[in-house]
């Protein structure tokens, strides 16, 4: 009949240090995940939002837009919506803008 | 579409413009003077009864707000937060250190010498803000003063309720538009009049919109603008203006002088084109990161425009007075 082979305190001791660095490596490894996928989380946060009324401008499906003399609506705090830039004109000026 | 018309008044010390595309103009009228004696009402620094001056008098204190002034305290604070504390509502002390502590028309006449005690603002979050309650606690020793950010809210939501006044039982929905423009900051609403809205642009909001200049349209949105060189005054041989650099608590020293800026509403053009100032040569990235068409002018008068902001037409387009008519290019297209 075949038996184990009989380990000595040395085996132990290795097999122990193995461990250790098993343990380690993965504690370290595990660490980083979270580190890693924090900082993600922190570059892709938009900012965080408030209730604010404001006059809303709301297009309709014929192109034309409409407002409400106020409404609550929640926006970003952090941002800005993008606007169509104005164009080149000529003509009189309904009115300017200036400082005041 | 019928001509547009016009009425021209003043209101919380500066100029109204209200220009109605087939509406009743007298009814729209009502609906803005109704909108900015709420504002006057609410947020005004030289008025004694005003909400804000109370607020500010009871420094330290929870105190009840009408949902007017928390929205206009919500909109400065959120000013603050987009541009990093370069446009600030607690600037209330620096704006009485430099002397502008009462309506504009009296602080220009010449006054004697003031002992400048400049310090760096306290900034927004010493501003606590429950939205939900209408209850404002303003640190000790901190005053709000929500002219550039109330100004542009102001415009908002007047042209807002104008709009909602000349549709008021016309029965025909999508007709009818407004152009409002308060001290030059302009919000438009509804339908805009063939071609849209035209708008000079200026360094003074006091420029007759038939003067020589850039013109552009929109159909959409806001234009506000921001300038060093109209709203200023002289204490002891100094110079001194209404914009202040939220770091010393001083005017600020740009090289800005001019910025006009479009965006979707006025609240935040005024916000953008005041922070276009204050922030100097950052501006430009600051403006470019976020797509807002502007329209800047340096201190010898040289224009840069960003965001798409178009060239003005070659025929029509004489330079603002003292401005270089030489246009730089898009630094950050």
């Amino acid at each position: 009949m075949k038996t184990a082979a009989r380990r000595s305190p040395a085996d132990r001791d290795r097999a122990i240090a193995r461990l250790r660095t098993l343990t380690i490596g993965t504690s370290i490894a595990g660490l980083a995940a979270v580190g890693g996928f924090g900082a993600i989380a922190a570059m892709s946060y938009d900012g965080s939002a408030t209730d604010i009324t404001t006059a809303a401008v709301v297009t309709a499906d014929d192109g034309t837009t409409d407002a409400a003399a106020t409404t609550t609506t929640t926006i970003s705090t952090t941002t800005v919506q993008a606007t169509v830039a104005p164009t080149a004109t000529t003509g009189t000026a309904h009115a300017a803008t200036g400082s005041s | 579409m019928t001509d547009p018309q016009t009425a021209d008044w003043r209101a919380l010390g500066t100029g109204v413009r209200l220009v109605v595309a087939d509406g009743d103009l007298d009814a729209a009228r009502r609906a803005v003077d109704e909108v900015l004696d709420r504002v006057d009402r609410a947020y005004s620094r030289f008025r004694d009864d005003s909400e804000i001056v109370a607020l500010n008098a009871r420094a330290g204190s929870p105190v009840a707000v009408s949902p007017l002034l928390g929205d206009a305290i919500a909109a400065g604070q959120r000013a603050a937060e987009l541009t990093g504390g370069a446009v600030d509502p607690t600037v209330g002390r620096a704006m009485r250190a430099i002397g502008y502590d009462a309506d504009f028309d009296r602080v220009r006449n010449p006054a004697g010498p003031i002992e400048l005690r400049l310090e760096p603002i306290p900034g927004w979050r010493s501003v606590d803000l429950s939205k939900d309650r209408l209850v404002v606690r303003v640190r000790r020793g901190v005053e709000l003063d929500l002219g550039s950010t109330g100004k542009g809210l102001a415009s908002d939501l007047a042209a807002a309720a104008a709009l909602a006044a000349i549709r008021s039982g016309a029965g025909e929905r999508g007709r009818g538009g407004i152009l409002l423009s308060l001290g030059g900051d302009i919000a438009v609403a509804g339908v805009a009049p063939d071609g849209g809205w035209r708008i000079l642009i200026a360094e003074d909001s006091e420029t007759p919109s038939d003067a020589a200049g850039e013109v552009v349209a929109i159909e959409t949105g806001a234009i506000a603008t921001s300038s060093t060189t109209v709203r200023r005054w002289q204490r002891g041989g100094r110079t001194l203006h209404h914009l202040i650099d939220p770091r010393t608590g001083g005017p600020v020293d740009s090289p800005w002088r001019t910025a006009s800026v479009a965006a979707t509403t006025c609240v935040e053009a005024n916000t953008a084109a005041t922070a276009a100032i204050v922030m100097g040569a950052a501006a430009i990235a600051w403006l470019g990161a976020r797509g807002l068409p502007a329209r800047l002018v340096d201190v010898a008068g040289t224009v840069t425009r960003l965001g798409g902001w178009p060239e003005p037409v070659a025929d029509d387009a004489p330079p603002i007075p003292g401005a270089d008519p030489t246009a730089k290019a898009d630094p950050t297209a």
